[in-house]
């Protein structure tokens, strides 16, 4: 609907501002403007109950703003004459029942209009919040017990009981678990309620989220996302061979080798953990060494200590100042 | 659903809907904060707030009524209960 600011006629949806909002009402002459309440301005300590279908004058609508005419535009289909507006809007005179979501001055207004109960103001702020960003990780430790149940998708669960090594098998059923926790959790959804599909690059996809699995020693993670994301782990200790000119690029590496012995491994697996959350972000199969080594791009790094025991924990994400850690999960 | 989480994101709603000042009101914000007199929440402010737990939290407002919850408390509780 486009809003006009001119003279309104018998049957028009008029609103006006109030606040960072709008009142709604019909328009019947100077004298009889029909609205669900008075203006938010005007009944400000009313409870809901108190607010019933009334009316005022044009100046009691308006409160010293400017009135706008609403015209239907090709979207909006008016099913109600303005004869019918009127006798519609007249007929709930002393209606209750307000509720700013489901039933306020928006509703009532084109409910009589259009003959369509509707609030663009509240889905606009729906919308708001839809599109608000998530960039949530959760971390647990591993379990001491080993209760492997039913998982969802069945093809995840083949996978897993297929792994013969008993650590890894463990890791991988219990970072799925923290999985279901953290759908539920940041989306409020069941697992069950998502599709999920293996890549042609063999990362596990679903379609309600993105998400990204790490796992190192008994330090699980898990992060989830409306946009692409990457998620890694590791445990900081010395690798048992030197690795450095595998991790890090040409100005890394002058770094690296300026760096007191007993700070490096820190660094590398720092450079390690940033190059695979970059790499799961890209969702590929494989990169070249040259490629890995060159990888660049918005990750957040943290240092996590658990049992005593210091994490490098990388997140790549397009919206970096909206990750939330939450810590210490506990799985069942 | 655990406090703690139920209550970082209902941060996140509140910083949505009380706008620019969000992050100083909120600096003294715990769960016995007024939502009206502490926080300074106005109508719109709790559209935001009430729309924001429907959208993140799938809870639906349709047979509750706001104005039951006087604290940040209060709401926890509430959408503890709804999400169990």
């Amino acid at each position: 609907m486009k809003w006009q600011l001119k003279e309104p006629t018998f049957g028009d949806i008029i609103r006006v501002k109030a606040g960072s909002f709008y009142h709604y009402g019909i328009y019947v002459s100077d004298e009889e403007i029909i609205q669900f309440g008075l203006s938010p301005i005007a009944r400000s300590g009313m409870s809901d109950g108190q607010i019933e279908v009334c009316t005022s004058n044009v100046e009691g609508f308006l409160l010293g703003e400017f009135l706008e005419v609403g015209v239907c535009d090709k979207k909006d289909k008016r099913r109600n004459s303005p004869k019918q507006t009127v006798a519609i809007a007249r007929s709930r005179l002393g209606e209750k029942g307000y509720h700013i979501l489901y039933n306020n001055c928006e509703h009532f207004a084109n409910e009589c209009y259009l003959g369509e109960k509707y609030s663009s103001q509240t889905e606009d702020v729906r919308e708001l919040f839809r599109n608000l960003p998530v960039a949530d990780v959760y971390l647990a430790t591993l379990p001491e017990s080993e209760k492997f149940e039913k998982l969802y998708p069945k093809a995840r669960q083949s996978e897993i009981k297929a792994i013969s090594n008993s650590q890894v098998k463990k890791e991988k059923y219990y970072v799925w678990k923290l999985l279901e926790h953290a759908v539920k959790t940041s989306f409020a959804k069941k697992i069950t309620d998502l599709t999920f599909e293996k890549s042609p690059s063999g990362k596990w996809l679903c379609d309600g989220c993105e998400f990204s699995l790490s796992h190192s020693h008994n330090l699980l993670c898990v992060a989830v996302s409306k946009a692409p994301i990457g998620v890694d782990v590791e445990k900081i200790q010395a690798p048992r061979i030197d690795i450095s000119r595998e991790i890090l690029n040409a100005d890394e590496l002058s770094v690296y080798e300026t760096l007191e012995e007993d700070v490096k491994p820190k660094f590398l697996i720092e450079a390690w953990t940033k190059k695979e959350s970059l790499f799961k972000i890209k969702n590929v199969k494989a990169v070249s060494r040259e490629e890995f080594r060159s990888l660049q791009g918005n990750v957040v790094q943290k240092t996590v200590c658990i049992s005593g025991e210091d994490y490098s924990l990388s997140i790549a994400t397009s919206t970096p100042d909206k990750i939330k850690i939450f810590e210490s999960v506990v799985l069942k | 659903m655990e406090r703690d989480n139920i209550r970082a994101k209902l941060r996140e709603i509140l910083e949505l809907a009380l706008g620019a000042k969000a992050q100083e009101i909120l600096k003294n914000c715990s769960d016995s904060s007024d939502l009206v007199s502490d926080l300074g929440l106005n109508s719109v402010g709790i559209l935001y707030v009430v729309i924001g737990i429907e959208e993140i939290f799938s809870i639906s407002f349709e047979n509750a009524c706001f104005g039951d919850f006087k604290t940040v408390g209060d709401v926890i509780d509430y959408i503890e209960k709804k999400t169990v």
